[in-house]
């Protein structure tokens, strides 16, 4: 039971990474100038060069989405958030998305 | 050939011009447009405003207000067709000449569109409804951002199969702008994923196509009508079972992608991200 729990876990962390590294990557912006801020959607539409609007934003997220599947196996959905959203919370929401389908929810 | 007759200078019935290029898809624009104009004043003097009821005056209410971001929507249809059919004149003559009839097309619309406006919103006046003040007109009209080409018509067509389904007596409206979403998608110059991603925009749990009635709505600098719907007390006029059917409907008949439920609609929209 503990060993399938710290399995999980380890998984979760590098999914946490995996979809940070992807969410910078797909805006054009260091990690380091999104996630310790914690910005909105709106922070991040506004900082991103390459981003025009929360259609392109809905579309960076899907590449975190498709990395978590392609890299590390795991199957999640984008929901809908409003643009005043901190990305911490996208992020918590891929972290439960996984968390519950580990443990058969 | 010519449908003048040089000697008299008449024009002759029996002489069919003929048929290929845009003078001739315009041409079929003003007939489908002539062909299906009404009178928005004839309309209004027919109705009956004694019949309507409490819940009729907050539908009309509602509608009217929401048909004052149409005129928006058709601006910004014939300001971005233009700009992306000059993006392709000498690189891709055909899609230049589609893009330059979409554009067209945003005048007839554009007048359609009026008089579906002026029906609600003077009925609204002719119920002695909530008045509908110029502060109002004027944020409603504010135009949307520039977008993708195909993002933008797949969405305002969205925006009319919504519109549609709320008030099916209107339902000829759905198929103007279609048509010429599919042939962008033909042309290979615009990705299909762009239709994917408006669908899934719409169709995801909490997306819009759940418009006012959800726990938050998204605070734009824009109105996007189905979020400033106020039903009050009347029953909300929704059937999202209706509305996904018609976008999945859509969905392939712009694409060829068949999509039964809005989890295709967001996988085959991831696949196409990559």
């Amino acid at each position: 039971m503990s060993d399938s729990v710290s399995t999980i876990t380890v998984d979760l962390e590098a999914l946490r990474r995996l979809v940070a590294l992807k969410i910078a990557e797909a805006v054009a912006l260091a990690p380091e100038a999104i996630f310790p801020p914690d910005l909105t959607l709106t922070g991040i539409l506004s900082a991103s060069e390459r981003l025009h609007n929360s259609v392109d934003l809905m579309e960076a997220l899907a590449k975190a989405v498709n990395a978590a599947r392609r890299e590390l196996g795991v199957k999640l959905r984008l929901q809908a958030f409003t643009m005043d959203t901190p990305i911490s919370r996208v992020v918590e929401s891929f972290i439960a998305q996984a968390r519950a389908a580990a443990s058969g929810e | 050939m010519s449908v003048i007759n040089d000697e008299a200078g008449t024009v002759d019935p029996t002489v069919e011009p003929s048929r290929d290029g845009l003078m001739d898809v315009i041409w079929e624009q003003q007939r489908f447009h002539e062909h299906r104009r009404w009178s928005a004043v004839e309309f209004l003097g027919a109705v009956d405003t004694r019949s309507l009821g409490e819940n009729d005056r907050t539908y009309v209410w509602n509608f009217g207000r929401a048909e004052l971001t149409t005129k928006p929507g058709a601006d910004r249809l014939a300001r971005l067709s233009d700009s992306e059919c000059r993006k392709w004149v000498g690189k891709d003559d055909v899609l230049a000449s589609v893009l330059q009839a979409c554009g067209t097309w945003s005048r007839y619309w554009n007048e359609e569109e009026a008089h579906h406006e002026s029906v609600l919103t003077h009925l609204s006046r002719m119920l002695s409804c909530e008045p509908i003040r110029d502060d109002v007109v004027i944020r409603y009209r504010e135009i949307f951002g520039d977008d993708d080409m195909l993002r933008t018509l797949f969405l305002l067509a969205i925006s009319e199969i919504n519109a549609t389904v709320f008030y099916t007596s209107m339902a000829s409206k759905v198929k103007d702008e279609g048509l010429r979403a599919r042939a962008l998608v033909d042309s290979g110059k615009y990705s299909p994923r762009s239709v994917l991603a408006v669908a899934h925009l719409f169709v995801r749990p909490g997306g819009e196509l759940y418009g006012s009635a959800r726990d938050r709505v998204e605070d734009r600098r824009h109105i996007n009508w189905w979020d400033h719907l106020e039903f009050k007390g009347a029953e909300r006029p929704d059937d999202h079972d209706r509305q996904r059917k018609l976008i999945f409907a859509f969905v392939e008949d712009v694409t060829s992608i068949a999509v039964n439920s809005a989890e295709e609609v967001e996988d085959r929209w991831l696949e196409m991200v990559g």
